[in-house]
């Protein structure tokens, strides 16, 4: 489970979020969907731990971040590396280890930041790589691979770490058309592993398939609900102008 | 990588035999039982330098002055190879005993050190090309003249007061003789010994009678060592007493009246009808044998000279670019993730590194930290100041690597929970090497020119073998092959493990587009 209460963060002068504030049960399929400069990303980094923020909490399971506000720096910085244990994220554009193989990928963290022995951490590895469809490719390089299988990596790269829940920032835009059918194949494959997921995205039609959409605009939640009731029936201004520019 | 350890590991096994010799040539630290005299066989006959005809050994008439002298002392003389110029700051850092070697006799030279008795006087002399109708026939006719003579010599003041436009030239004799013939300089100021040996050799030149001014020579102590200057000076007026002086003079033939004024010895001419090693210098040097004849008789008796030569620089290079890639990445990682004062700290770092030249950053390792209580052997100062030098270029190098990688992929290390160190070492040095390897392997070529620099401070490594013996055997051009030969034969193979290792990793980050 991850809970998100009433976020804030501000640059400078600009409020990216403006108390945003949302729960996704365990091993669920969420969606947030927003235009570009809605907060997705902000919202993102902050959830990875890449940013702090003014106000407001996220927790994960036992794990609490609080913000600048009401935490200090060191008690702070322990929650977060608590916190990266337990949220993965799938970059936009995968960000894989050039120099790495698919396996060593997968491998690196699990052995140096989690301490598991080489051999725990690659028979982990492996079964993940089996599981995306992608055992073959365990020994190659991450610029031979096609888009959809760097995305795959990319995703056994994240779930090696166990986490409890995994976020993907756009899993569609650097895919061609023809391969993004596949994303919904593999979301669906990590769903039997239990893990919450959570899709940050543009793409109204990935989000269609979700259990739970959220509805991000200039840095708020202003709609949620089942995708087919908010997608068939916005309330907001928002919606409205997605699914008019977002199909 | 394990070729290239075992490279690695049988040139450093080699290089320590050899560096030992030369450590044991050039540090020397006991007085013992020797008299080590400071010298620079760079500057050639008839002083001190390589026999031409066998250059494994010294020849020269203050190679026998230094043997008798430290005869007369007791002990066994051991020459310590300096370069001229420097003799005297090498003297004064304690890198020998004594510093004899055409070492004038003039009063700003007492405050740096204490003067012997002179052992020897001779006229300066002029020498013009043949037959050249408006060459400068006297110190009057100079004025506004192009005249080459030896840096910080007195040939230079004489010349300096008299107007000339004075050439000095740091390579040696051969090449102040070389241009006079070529007709770059009008003249040449040397002292008489230079001018028999090289300009009086040369069939197109003409050595000018008249007077010029007399230079003499004397031995040089360090300041305070007041019992060894004692020493030498009866030494020398006992060698002059009982003629040893002279016998070694006129077998060099360089018996004249004014050492013979100086020794008091009536008989200004010399008793000998020929001067055996001055033939000898003659036959060995007058004329070249062919090249193919020099390769095949005279080069394979120079090539253990050469090969020491050019395992010290090997040697030298390899440990001083291993301190500098160790240092390069301490300041590089300062510089890229450190905080705001350390990166700072970093970057005022290298820029005064890379702002000062390494000659200049030498001569403070190895002359002025010995005021501060610090005196390095010469080895250590050399690979201390390459070190240090090359260091900053090495930062500079894998600061640009580290941010070739997108900030993309550190954050990707950070999300997946790796430390800020772990990242560092894991995912963005690795990547950063490819793009800091190739300016490396440069580097590394550079470096092993560079070296050459610490024949400054009496290490004798490829470039200074070259030198040597150029100026021993007056064959600057064949050597000079061999010695680009050398430089060659341990460059390359880096060069090439360099684009072996690049080819690697470019396989593995070739892109499926391409």
């Amino acid at each position: 489970m991850i809970r998100v209460t009433d976020l804030e963060k501000r640059y400078g002068a600009t409020a990216a979020l403006r108390g945003v504030s949302f729960e996704v049960a365990e091993g669920r399929l969420a969606a947030i969907v927003g235009k570009s400069g809605a907060g997705k990303s902000t919202l993102l980094r902050c959830l990875i731990g890449l940013e702090t923020f003014d106000r407001g909490s996220i927790r994960v399971g036992d794990v609490e971040v609080l913000s600048t506000m009401e935490s200090t720096r060191r008690g702070r910085a322990a929650a977060t590396h608590a916190l990266r244990g337990r949220i993965g994220l799938v970059f936009q554009s995968f960000e894989l280890f050039p120099h790495l193989t698919v396996l060593d990928n997968c491998t690196l963290a699990p052995i140096r930041a989690a301490g598991l022995t080489p051999a725990a951490a690659r028979s982990r590895a492996e079964e993940l790589l089996a599981q995306l469809g992608i055992a073959d490719k365990a020994t190659s390089y991450p610029d031979h691979l096609s888009g959809g299988q760097r995305q795959r990596v990319a995703i056994a790269r994240a779930l090696a770490m166990e986490p409890r829940v995994l976020l993907y920032d756009e899993p569609t835009s650097a895919l061609d058309p023809a391969l993004r059918a596949g994303v919904r194949e593999t979301l669906e494959r990590v769903r039997s592993t239990g893990v919450t997921q959570i899709l940050v995205t543009h793409d109204v039609a990935i989000a269609r398939g979700c259990e739970q959409l959220f509805v991000m605009d200039d840095g708020r939640i202003v709609e949620e609900g089942a995708p087919e009731a908010v997608l068939t029936a916005p309330q907001s201004d928002a919606s409205k102008r997605l699914l008019v520019h977002g199909r | 990588m394990t070729f290239a350890r075992r490279i690695f590991c049988a040139v450093v096994l080699a290089s320590c035999a050899v560096v030992g010799d030369a450590r044991a040539d050039n540090a020397g630290a006991s007085r013992g039982r020797e008299l080590r005299w400071g010298v620079d066989v760079q500057g050639g006959a008839p002083y001190a330098f390589q026999n031409p005809t066998d250059p494994n050994h010294l020849i020269g008439f203050e190679v026998e002055l230094a043997d008798a002298i430290a005869a007369r002392l007791g002990l066994r003389a051991r020459p310590v190879l300096g370069q001229w110029e420097s003799l005297l700051e090498l003297l004064a850092r304690g890198d020998f005993d004594v510093a004899l070697n055409g070492i004038e006799v003039t009063d700003d030279k007492k405050r740096v050190c204490q003067l012997s008795h002179a052992y020897y006087a001779a006229p300066e002399q002029l020498t013009i090309r043949r037959g050249d109708a408006g060459a400068p026939r006297s110190l009057d006719a100079v004025r506004g003249r192009r005249v080459g003579t030896l840096p910080g010599s007195l040939a230079e003041r004489i010349l300096r007061r008299s107007g000339a436009d004075v050439r000095t030239y740091e390579s040696g004799q051969d090449a102040i003789y070389a241009d006079l013939e070529l007709g770059r300089t009008d003249a040449v100021l040397l002292d008489a010994p230079a001018t028999l040996y090289y300009g009086a050799l040369q069939p197109d030149l003409e050595v000018v009678d008249g007077d010029f001014g007399e230079v003499r020579y004397a031995v040089a102590v360090r300041l305070g060592d007041d019992s060894l200057l004692t020493a030498v000076d009866s030494a020398i007026d006992a060698l002059g007493r009982d003629g040893t002086l002279r016998r070694i003079y006129e077998r060099w033939g360089l018996w004249n009246p004014h050492t013979a004024k100086l020794l008091g010895d009536g008989r200004p001419t010399s008793s000998l009808a020929i001067a055996t090693e001055l033939e000898a210098w003659r036959a060995a040097v007058g004329r070249q044998p062919p090249f193919w004849t020099r390769v095949r008789t005279r080069y394979p008796q120079l090539m253990p000279m050469f090969a020491r030569g050019a395992a010290v620089t090997l040697l030298l290079s390899l440990v001083a670019m291993a301190s500098a890639v160790a240092l390069g990445i301490v300041l590089a990682v300062g510089r890229s993730f450190g905080a705001r004062p350390i990166r700072w700290l970093c970057l005022a770092i290298i820029e005064v590194i890379r702002g000062t030249p390494l000659f200049v950053q030498l001569i403070v390792v190895y002359f002025g930290l010995p005021e501060l209580g610090l005196k390095l052997p010469p080895f250590v100062a050399g690979w201390l100041a390459l070190s240090i030098n090359y260091a900053a270029a090495e930062a500079e190098n894998y600061r640009a690597g580290f941010a070739s990688v997108p900030a993309g992929q550190q954050e990707a290390a950070w999300s997946l929970g790796l430390t800020r160190w772990q990242t560092i070492v894991h995912v963005v040095a690795p990547q950063a090497l490819r793009v800091a390897l190739p300016p490396m392997t440069n580097d590394f070529i550079a470096l092993l020119k560079d070296s050459s620099l610490v024949a400054l401070v009496t290490i004798t490594e490829l470039t200074k073998t070259y030198l040597n013996l150029a100026s021993a055997t007056r064959d600057h051009l064949g050597l000079g092959v061999v010695v680009a030969g050398w430089y060659l034969l341990i460059g390359l193979p880096f060069a090439q493990l360099a684009r072996r290792a690049e080819q690697r990793m470019a396989r593995r980050l070739r892109s499926v587009a391409s």
